[in-house]
């Protein structure tokens, strides 16, 4: 009995060792707790907007998260802003986020290193009406980084 | 306890072991920043474009050295040595005052990997500015 239990765990072992080592194969659990990051880039509303941020993302595994971001709009600071969002890994580790900050929602591309606990992001609002409330047009080459805490 | 219990017991002991990384919180107080970090910020600020290369030193107690060399169009170079303060939140998220000779710069961060590595915004108006440090 000790014999095959020894066995079966340490197939399971390999079996999760494998795992790590074949194809990264990612699901909206690949992404939990707290990951740190920094975005800039510009936004095209009619006239150049130039943007910086840091601040960090909290997912829950589950396709939710919580943002807490410290950010400039051509030097107007909003500071330690809270909003929320809801996110999708797909299976190769690409994968969306989509940012709630009323009035505007705001999406992004993403794609995990699973190694490395890091992804990139870039924002893929191409001359979408995001702010409607002020009837911006809203073109942006806006990428950033994240890294796991 | 039955071999089968035994086993099942450690299937779960393993299986705890492996989640409670994923699931739990990183915890920060001032010691968990401190260390030496290399830094770039890049952006602008008052509209002219500035780059900052620096070392910054964390104490681990609230304490900041800092030194760095400023690339931007006017004046072209400018080299710096400063000491700050800082704050860090139970979240791991804060912020980094720099005593500069004639102003005092605001960043607000976050730390990452192990509290190796941060991400740092400029709050102060007039700035888009921000970078990545390792140590």
């Amino acid at each position: 009995m000790k014999l095959t239990s020894l066995c079966v765990f340490g197939g399971m072992a390999c079996a999760w060792m494998a795992a790590g080592v074949a194809h990264a194969q990612c699901n909206n659990t690949t992404l939990t707790a707290g990951w740190s990051y920094t975005a800039a880039g510009t936004d095209n509303r009619g006239y150049i907007e130039h943007r910086a941020e840091a601040g960090l993302f909290t997912f829950n595994g589950t396709g939710q998260f919580t943002l807490k971001d410290t950010a400039s709009h051509d030097g107007v600071i909003n500071r330690l802003e809270t909003s929320t969002g809801t996110y999708t890994v797909n299976a190769d580790c690409t994968g969306t986020l989509i940012v709630h900050r009323d009035p505007y929602i705001v999406h992004f591309a993403i794609t995990i290193d699973v190694v490395n606990k890091t992804f990139t992001l870039a924002c893929t609002d191409p001359d979408a009406e995001l702010w409607v409330a002020k009837n911006y047009k809203y073109q942006s080459t806006y990428t950033g980084r994240a890294i796991k805490q | 306890m039955t071999s089968k219990n035994r086993f099942l017991t450690m299937c779960l002991l393993v299986t705890a072991v492996l989640l409670l990384p994923q699931i739990s919180h990183a915890t920060c107080t001032l010691a968990s920043f401190s260390g030496a970090f290399s830094y770039t910020i890049m952006g602008t600020s008052d509209g002219q474009p500035l780059v900052i290369n620096g070392t910054l030193a964390a104490d681990g107690a609230g304490n900041l050295a800092d030194s760095n060399v400023v690339t931007r169009p006017f004046p072209p170079l400018v080299v710096n040595a400063d000491v700050g303060t800082y704050q860090i939140n139970s979240d791991c998220t804060g912020s980094l005052i720099f005593h500069f000779s004639s102003e005092i710069v605001h960043f607000d961060f976050s730390l990452a990997n192990g509290n190796t590595q941060f991400f740092a915004v400029c709050s102060d108006p007039a700035t888009e500015l921000s970078g990545f440090a390792s140590m």
